[in-house]
């Protein structure tokens, strides 16, 4: 319980960039955090230590943030809100394009460009939350700066 | 773009949160229960709905079965391009050809069944061949619907009115009909059956033929037994020209009575976070926000705000450029309401068209254009919202002035013309605006629009957009021969 509340306090803003960046927005994504370590703090008995408890954790958090913008997208609206976090995004120029296109990145690369920016991990860690081989990682990670670098070739044409 | 842009990016879309609060974590592990008792109540409910739907289903009288034909499996792009922007994406099938027209019957993957009757044509100009698709007008409608022994007819006909007719005409008799169907009669001005054409592989159509005040059609059986009546004469009509009065002993058939049930809604899958654009133009500002448009009108001038406000009600919407089988396309989503300063509109589709990021918004008011007008050939208000959706404007506006023009009542005697006429007299007679073009390949200035016509009735209309496109409509016998306007302008 202990290691479970001790990542939960280092690592927190990680989850919830990560959340967010499947779910769309900051103020779910802090309701996933909450709710995939409540999920986890409940199941803890469950873990086998096949894996390190972070990347178990991550999985919840991610499974989690998955079935929120599933919730969504049954609600057949798009959520309000915004990848603009407190007023952080810049609302013109090339930070508002990069923004968009990362945003409609697929999901695998996103997560992985995420994972591996922002929450600052391994490919050999991200290979075990994401379930997928280190190589994959890497393709992904090479597709992301591939599709993000020809889009923006696009729309600076 | 490198790794610590990559990493700059993500910190600023993301700003680091605060620390989290785990006591609320730990309040949230306890009160688990009550959500499995909230979840078991909606199975329930659930469990009930479906047992209604079925029950409801077995009261419609269904004729199952019908409408199977060849699969179509050579769509192009631009065909499936315009299926989806139709939500009519699925198995297309080819039920039959009668009188060069083709039925089909598409199979959308929620059940749905679409119907679509189009032209066989063989003999196309490149600029017909470029635009032609094999699908014309069309629909989806609930099997539960149609075929069902309430409506046993899908009726596509159409009617022709110009003025100075004394009655509307029944141009196009042509649709679907269920087996029981053997022949569609059409009711005629003394409330008798006047025409009828068979149906054949479910399918009916009487090529060309016109019939002069009909008044409605109806579906009869082997035995000449009438079926079904749908009457178009009802009630009190508005001009002499339209029928009214009823069908006499023709009846409207009944209306089909629909299980009230919700269908479910093919739930938009959104691929990432919901986008943010802003972006302003003509006096008005916009945030897009995923699906949800907002658009302030306060800074529009005088002209811009009489154009909207004036009949009350405006239509707003975002679109995104794609592109088609290397073709450029426009597509996305718009709504119209009441003219108010700041307006709010939610656009909803099942596809990702009409979700950010869009490449371009635009209002139009409740008016009309013709060509070379005080509204020019731009929207009351665009906005654009990437480089793309800038050029896009100022090339739609030269292609629209090029088709406006082409479409013209002013250009009608010059584009069917008869008689041999010269390049310097049409400029002269379509005005300042136009200017003679010494060959078919010339270019006017920017601003102009540039004309040449040779033999045999051979016309060529050009107009260099303020991007630098050479944008042009070459005409020949009157029809549109080779064009580079497509995907700029509807009208062509």
């Amino acid at each position: 319980m202990a290691e479970i509340e001790s990542l939960y306090r280092e690592r927190f803003p990680d989850f919830v960039a990560v959340a967010a960046s499947i779910v769309g927005e900051r103020e779910s994504a802090r309701e996933v955090v909450q709710d995939a370590f409540a999920s986890v703090v409940r199941s803890r008995r469950d873990f086998r230590r096949e894996a390190p408890l972070e990347a178990w954790v991550w999985r919840a958090v991610i499974n989690a943030a998955r079935k929120k913008r599933r919730n969504y997208a049954r609600e057949a609206q798009a959520h309000e809100t915004a990848v603009a976090m407190n007023g952080s995004l810049p609302h013109r120029g090339e930070g508002l394009e990069l923004a968009s296109l990362v945003a409609v990145l697929p999901e695998r690369q996103r997560l992985v460009l995420f994972l591996r920016y922002y929450a600052d991990l391994d490919y050999r860690r991200i290979a075990q939350i994401l379930g997928v081989r280190t190589g994959t990682v890497s393709a992904s990670l090479h597709a992301a700066h591939n599709t993000l670098r020809q889009a923006l070739s696009e729309v600076n044409e | 773009m490198n790794e610590i842009q990559v990493r700059d990016l993500l910190f600023e879309m993301f700003p680091p949160e605060a620390d989290g609060d785990w006591d609320d974590v730990l309040r949230r592990a306890q009160g688990h229960s009550s959500s499995i008792r909230r979840l078991t109540l909606l199975v329930a409910v659930a469990l009930l709905a479906v047992l209604a739907v079925g029950s409801a289903l077995a009261l419609t009288g269904r004729l199952g079965g019908l409408f199977h034909g060849t699969p179509v499996n050579d769509l192009t792009p631009r065909e499936r391009f315009l299926l989806s922007e139709f939500d009519m994406n699925g198995k297309v099938e080819l039920i039959a050809k009668r009188n060069s027209h083709a039925f089909y019957v598409i199979r959308r993957s929620d059940g749905r069944l679409c119907y679509s009757i189009g032209d066989v044509r063989k003999k196309l100009t490149p600029a017909q061949a470029e635009a032609n698709t094999r699908f014309g007008g069309g629909g989806c409608i609930d099997p539960r619907i149609f075929p069902s022994k309430a409506l046993p007819v899908l009726d596509f006909s159409f009617f022709s009115y110009r003025p100075g007719d004394a009655e509307s005409r029944l141009a196009g008799l042509q649709g679907f009909a269920a087996d029981p169907v053997a022949r569609i009669g059409v009711i005629g001005r003394d409330n008798r059956i006047v025409f009828s054409v068979p149906v054949e592989n479910n399918v009916y159509t009487a090529g060309k033929k016109g019939i002069a005040g009909a008044r409605g059609i109806v579906a009869l059986d082997k035995d000449a037994k009438v079926l079904w009546v749908q009457c178009m004469a009802g009630g009190r009509a508005p001009a002499a020209q339209f029928p009214s009065g009823g069908c006499g002993k023709y009846k409207n058939s009944p209306q089909p009575v629909v299980p009230s049930t919700a269908q479910p809604q093919k739930p938009v899958k959104p691929r990432g976070p919901v986008i943010v654009q802003r972006g302003s133009g003509d006096g008005t500002t916009v945030l897009v926000r995923g699906a949800k448009i907002t658009a302030d009108f306060g800074g529009v001038s005088s002209e811009t705000h009489r154009l909207l406000a004036t009949r009350g009600r405006i239509t707003l919407g975002c679109f995104k450029l794609v592109t088609v089988g290397g073709k450029p396309y426009t597509t996305g989503a718009g709504a119209s309401k009441p003219f108010t300063t700041v307006l709010q509109i939610r656009l909803f589709s099942p596809d990702s068209a009409s979700v950010a990021p869009f490449d371009g918004c635009t209002a139009t008011g409740a008016y009309g254009h013709t060509w070379n007008d005080a509204h020019g050939t731009h929207d009351a208000v665009e906005i654009p919202l990437t480089p793309r959706g800038r050029r896009f404007f100022a090339e739609r506006a030269a292609a629209r002035d090029i088709a406006w023009l082409a479409r013209a009542r002013v250009f009608h005697n010059i584009r069917y013309a008869r008689q041999p006429l010269t390049t310097h007299e049409v400029a002269r007679r379509l005005g300042r605006h136009v200017i003679p073009l010494g060959s078919p390949e010339a270019t006017p200035p920017t601003g102009k629009l540039g004309i040449w016509l040779g033999e045999p009735r051979h016309i060529v209309l050009v107009e260099r957009a303020t991007t630098g496109r050479r944008l042009y409509l070459e005409l020949r016998h009157g029809v549109k021969y080779r064009t580079n306007l497509l995907g700029l302008t509807q009208v062509l």
